[in-house]
């Protein structure tokens, strides 16, 4: 309990911090908030143009499709923020960073997460909100508190798994010294199978993207529970705790593959 | 040698070492090309033709965009950037070649590596499983590669007109990311512009975008006949040099009073 506390102050001294350096270069910080919105708005306006001139997209109107790409923009936002310090495990290794957290009395994975806390990710995810609300209103959904309990069960799951994703592929560093790179690989195949309806694809990328990287819970799954489109696949209660479920699931691999990584790790910088 | 023809060899050379950014950029490049010919199938299903472009046409249309958009390297601005902000701008200015021809003929030699290591596995891969990317006819290919040239032209230049802010503001921050965004959309990069409501359709056509990707690749789908092309074409000259007007005098207004920060 007494250790639990000590992490928790510690924590909000690490989040404190890392506010205030994020706050040092206001201009950088307000050309983020313009240009990471931009991105995502351009990308709805495309989707809006296509359903003008083909009517549908696999049977999901622009509402519902705003909808779905306003909740995966959410977690991604939020993944961001939280798990950014991932994308950059192979240069904490190769400077030798590592022994530095690892000198102190602290638990390293905890150090590891509450290094950086970027909150300019906010920029990212303040453009997912404004279509997701958007798409609630224009879609008709309705606000019960069920609903918003799903909601929210959604995105700290859709968080935790790309987090988890973003630690296992970075964590891969300990072993290749080099893992950065990956990150764009996994950014592209998270947008794309976040953003549109995954039933554009094949049956058999579906599977892969429901059974081996369950990347079709982030967004597809919940957002066809919530508007009872048929997705071809049956589960046994609701999506939305299925991706919350994933999520946390994912997240304690990707603790365990951290861990048997750091073990490997041996300090090749200066 | 040839300075010039040095940078470029030594730019290819570099490249190549770098094998594992190699297969990653490729596996991007990959998983794009099937996403997006996915995604046309999926929004022509049960259609046959809008705006006068079949499913087929479309898929080669973002294939070839792909394409277009692995061989067009400007880092022209990313380089002026960070050499602005470590102060190494002083050393290229020593050098005795022209700074900006040396950063032009960098480009080339990425551009060069570009097509040898992108562009074939790309077509490949696109060959095997999702469509043949053939071009209507030799003429229509023959125009689709000047067109190109000219695009690459225009992109180049408008990235060296943003580097040339770097002289003056040191940072600002991802003003080049606005860029490329604004590029992607109005290009018709990924949709073309045809797709959109016709107003705004009207307005693009005059400004510099849609000349950079959506011209050569609607002449390569054969959806601009061989004299709009020309037409098309004459524009894209025009721009060129408009841009390259602009560029010399921001150039000479910037280049007379550097600032060189840091060691």
């Amino acid at each position: 309990m007494k250790t639990l506390l000590r992490y928790f102050s510690l924590a909000k001294y690490f989040l404190k911090i890392n506010i205030q350096c994020g706050l040092e270069y206001p201009s950088y910080l307000i050309s983020w908030l313009i240009s990471n919105p931009l991105q995502f708005f351009f990308g709805i306006i495309t989707v809006k143009v296509i359903i003008t001139n083909f009517h549908a997209l696999e049977g999901w109107s622009f509402e519902q499709i705003a909808f779905l790409y306003g909740l995966g923009i959410i977690s991604h936002g939020l993944s961001v923020v939280f798990f950014i310090q991932t994308w950059y495990i192979d240069y904490m290794i190769t400077d030798g960073e590592f022994d530095r957290l690892m000198v102190r009395p602290l638990n390293v994975f905890f150090q590891f997460c509450f290094k950086d806390f970027n909150f300019v990710g906010i920029t990212d995810m303040l453009p997912g909100l404004v279509i997701f609300i958007y798409g609630c209103i224009a879609s008709g959904f309705s606000f019960t508190v069920i609903n918003i309990i799903k909601i929210l069960l959604v995105i700290i799951g859709a968080t935790a798994l790309r987090g988890a994703i973003y630690t296992i592929s970075g964590s891969l560093a300990f072993w290749t010294k080099r893992s950065g790179i990956l990150t764009s690989v996994y950014l592209t195949l998270f947008t794309y199978t976040t953003q549109y309806p995954v039933s554009i694809f094949p049956r058999l990328i579906q599977d892969l993207l429901t059974f081996i990287l369950p990347l079709a819970f982030i967004s597809y799954f919940p957002s066809s529970e919530f508007f009872g489109i048929d997705t071809g696949y049956r589960f046994m209660g609701s999506l939305s705790v299925w991706t919350f479920g994933v999520g946390i699931a994912f997240y304690l691999l990707s603790m365990t593959v951290f861990k048997i990584g750091l073990r490997r790790y041996e300090s090749c910088g200066s | 040698m040839n300075p010039y023809l040095y940078m470029t060899k030594m730019k290819l050379l570099l490249s190549m070492n770098y094998r594992f950014d190699f297969f990653t950029k490729l596996a991007v490049q990959v998983i794009l090309l099937f996403v997006t010919s996915f995604f046309w199938k999926a929004a022509y299903r049960g259609i046959d033709t809008v705006q006068m472009v079949n499913e087929q046409q479309m898929i080669i249309y973002s294939v070839m965009s792909i394409v277009l958009a692995s061989v067009f390297t400007a880092s022209v601005e990313s380089n002026i950037r960070s050499k602005v902000r470590q102060g190494n701008v002083a050393v290229d200015y020593i050098k005795p070649v022209n700074v900006f021809w040396m950063y032009f003929a960098e480009d080339i030699g990425n551009m060069v590596t570009n097509i040898i290591q992108r562009v074939a596995p790309v077509l490949i891969c696109a060959s095997f499983f999702i469509v043949v990317p053939k071009p209507v006819s030799l003429a229509h290919f023959l125009l689709f590669l000047t067109s190109s040239c000219f695009s690459f032209l225009i992109l180049w230049l408008i990235s060296a007109l943003v580097g040339l802010f770097y002289f003056k503001v040191i940072e600002m921050g991802p003003i080049g990311i606005i860029k490329d965004y604004l590029i992607r959309l109005l290009a018709g990069t990924f949709v073309p512009i045809w797709f959109f409501p016709s107003s705004v359709q009207t307005v693009l056509q005059f400004l510099p975008f849609i000349y950079t990707y959506q011209l050569p690749l609607s002449i390569f789908i054969g959806r601009t006949s061989l004299n709009d092309a020309l037409w098309g074409m004459l524009i894209q000259i025009l721009w060129v040099l408009i841009f390259f007007a602009l560029f010399v005098r921001l150039k000479n207004h910037v280049e007379r009073n550097i600032l060189v920060q840091g060691g």
